[in-house]
């Protein structure tokens, strides 16, 4: 394996991973928050891909599109807070799993039924699809956006929870919620707080990933959901730097997988990498985190 | 190890009452049904009895499996290449190994090597699921549903991939799926009665309680995981002899959803729930289908409408769990209803 290759493979991971860290940290929040898993927040993703869709073929710039789309995103989080959590909230866990699970089915068949059960394509503009070629490796420009977008809203989700007092709120209810009511914090306006940021990092996350794969299903949330899921668990619930960390662990894994698997096996990365995830559970249970209660940021 | 006779009285009171519908549905089956009405009242049964399955373990430890339907996968197709003359598994199935292949199994053999085939797969997932945290597992086995139909789809030289393995042998009759119905039963109300499934019912109530009064709570959350598992595995390997067809979508998100909205409406923490919900889903689906495929009503057309199964379950999910979190029947069973306790308590919650 040549320098240049490596330089190469290390840079798509980097860039996936970068997406893959968005998504688990949307989940994270709420679950640091809560204590519980959003499983309609593939559907944030769906609506953000639908909306930047229907804007860009009525002929609106993708650079209008995406913070609409990311708008789309965090309304349809707040949605799922306010018919799948809400009214549950002194249900117990798996009652929750199952509203939100319901949601998200809600959501998929309205859109089966509304729009279209097949591919809605997205038209990305030339500008996106261009290729910049240095010493041999080749650097896409969407994935060189979606490193520096990344980046940014990693900088300012920490300056949020670092700074503003709605963001202490938010750490201290990751410590322990009932002690930060306590403290004069209103719990249903933190929640409310917790799923809209989630829905902005999903809403942003959608926007890089409905720009990657370039077509909307009514189904397409299940990937996003899944890579959440597999990287929040890796990373040890509830930690939001361990989700970061488990995000770009399976982006390692996976394009690990692809570059060293021989050529008849790289149909079952997907399966290769969740295995793999398994293992890393059996020998930590609790994924990389090494304190339960860790804190947030 | 005590076993409480109380609650072993109240298992074979529910088990009486719903043996007797099992085996009326039976009987309306021989007598009343034709052929292709009779296949549908069966799957029926073996549907149900997978949801009670999945009640062993989502029920009795409170935590929400998605990887129950990988069980249901791995024994149908564990059965199915079992049963299959190696003739015609020659044409579909290249790579099955020889001593499979060869096989023609008859029917407790199929459900045999179905049932190994699980344990095998249980055990090595049940270990590490059974030690994580409560909130994780459902993310977890979420992910064990998505590796086993990713690897179904595409070991195509066993699998048959996409397609499926078809004409497996009728070993079956309506008989046998009342047996498999009442064996499933019997065992889950006895696995919730016993002194194992009490201990799994205080993780569910309070993990940190429970695990102070010296209850080992990765061992009994695995124990029921193990018990649940080889309950889909015999209802899985009748079920794929019954319907002698079948491909890897059936294993997949349309199925998880319908048995898992089975079982919270009529009630997770109890097998009574189980099989009223089941009944709710299925007439509720049957009704709804012939509305899917448009209908006419004199002048008036309802359009198409994909997928409204889905929609109307998924809305009926959220308003029972806002209305009863646990579901219909929460944690009673039929059973929990005598007439002692009519005389001296009335009717009990």
């Amino acid at each position: 394996m040549t320098a240049q290759l490596l330089i190469q493979q290390l840079f798509n991971a980097l860039s996936i991973g970068s997406i893959y860290a968005l998504l688990a940290l949307g989940l994270a929040v709420v679950f640091s928050v809560l204590g519980l898993l959003n499983f309609a927040y593939g559907e944030i993703i769906t609506a953000t891909a639908y909306t930047m869709v229907l804007l860009v073929s009525l002929g609106v710039p993708l650079l209008a599109a995406a913070p609409v789309g990311v708008i789309a995103g965090i309304l349809m989080s707040v949605f799922t807070e306010f018919v799948a959590f809400r009214p549950l909230r002194k249900a117990p866990a798996y009652a929750v799993v199952f509203s939100s699970f319901a949601v998200s089915l809600l959501v998929q068949s309205f859109i089966r039924n509304v729009v279209s059960p097949r591919p809605q394509g997205l038209v990305v503009p030339a500008w996106l699809d261009q290729v910049i070629t240095v010493g041999g490796v080749r650097f896409p420009a969407l994935s060189i956006v979606t490193i520096v977008i990344a980046v940014l809203s990693m900088l300012a989700l920490t300056a949020l929870l670092q700074k503003s007092r709605h963001g202490l709120a938010m750490r201290a209810a990751a410590e322990d919620f009932e002690t930060t009511r306590l403290m004069g914090a209103k719990a249903g306006r933190l929640i409310l707080l917790a799923f809209a940021v989630s829905g902005t990092l999903a809403g942003i996350a959608g926007v890089l990933w409905i720009a990657k794969i370039g077509s909307a299903t009514p189904d397409m949330g299940f990937n996003p959901l899944l890579i959440a899921f597999v990287a929040v668990v890796l990373g040890g619930m509830g930690s939001l730097r361990g989700a970061v960390l488990g995000g770009f662990a399976l982006a390692f894994v996976e394009v690990g997988l692809q570059v060293f698997l021989p050529r008849d096996f790289v149909p079952y990365v997907q399966a290769i990498s969740l295995f793999v995830v398994i293992i890393v559970l059996y020998v930590r249970p609790q994924g990389f985190a090494r304190r339960v209660e860790e804190r947030v940021a | 190890m005590n076993w409480s006779s109380r609650r072993l009285k109240e298992a074979a009171r529910t088990f009486l009452v719903l043996a007797i519908v099992f085996v009326s549905v039976a009987i309306v089956i021989e007598v009343l049904l034709g052929r292709s009405d009779s296949r549908i009242a069966t799957e029926f049964m073996l549907v149900t009895s997978m949801v009670i399955a999945i009640q062993v373990y989502v029920g009795n430890s409170g935590l929400v499996s998605f990887g129950h339907i990988a069980f249901f996968a791995i024994a149908a197709y564990a059965a199915g290449l079992a049963a299959l003359p190696p003739e015609r598994l020659a044409s579909i199935a290249p790579d099955v190994p020889a001593w499979l292949a060869n096989m023609e199994a008859s029917l407790p053999v199929a459900v045999g090597i179905a049932i190994v085939a699980v344990i095998i797969f249980a055990a090595f997932t049940g270990v590490p699921f059974a030690r994580m945290k409560a909130s994780v597992v459902s993310a977890a086995t979420l992910a064990l549903l998505v590796l086993v139909h990713s690897v179904i789809n595409l070991w195509s030289g066993i699998t048959h991939g996409p397609l499926g393995l078809v004409n497996v042998p009728d070993l079956v009759n309506t008989w046998v799926v009342l047996g498999t119905c009442l064996i499933i039963t019997a065992a889950a109300l006895l696995y919730r009665a016993s002194p194992w499934g009490l201990r799994l019912q205080a993780v569910r109530e309070d993990e940190v309680a429970a695990a102070a009064l010296g209850i080992p709570v990765a061992r009994m959350r695995f124990a029921g995981w193990m018990v649940s598992a080889v309950l889909m595995a015999l209802g899985g390997s009748v079920w794929a002899l019954n319907a002698m067809a079948f491909a890897p979508a059936q294993f997949y998100f349309t199925d998880t959803f319908a048995m898992l909205s089975m079982l919270v409406i009529g009630g997770l923490g109890s097998v009574t729930g189980a099989v009223l919900g089941a009944v709710i889903v299925t007439v509720l689906s049957e009704v709804l289908r012939n509305l899917e495929g448009g209908l006419a009503i004199g002048s008036f057309e309802i359009p198409e409408l994909p997928g409204i199964v889905q929609m109307a379950t998924a809305v009926l999910i959220l308003l029972i769990l806002i209305w009863r979190p646990g579901g219909l029947l929460g944690n009673t069973e039929a059973g929990a209803f005598s007439f002692g306790n009519l005389r001296t308590k009335g009717w009990r919650r």
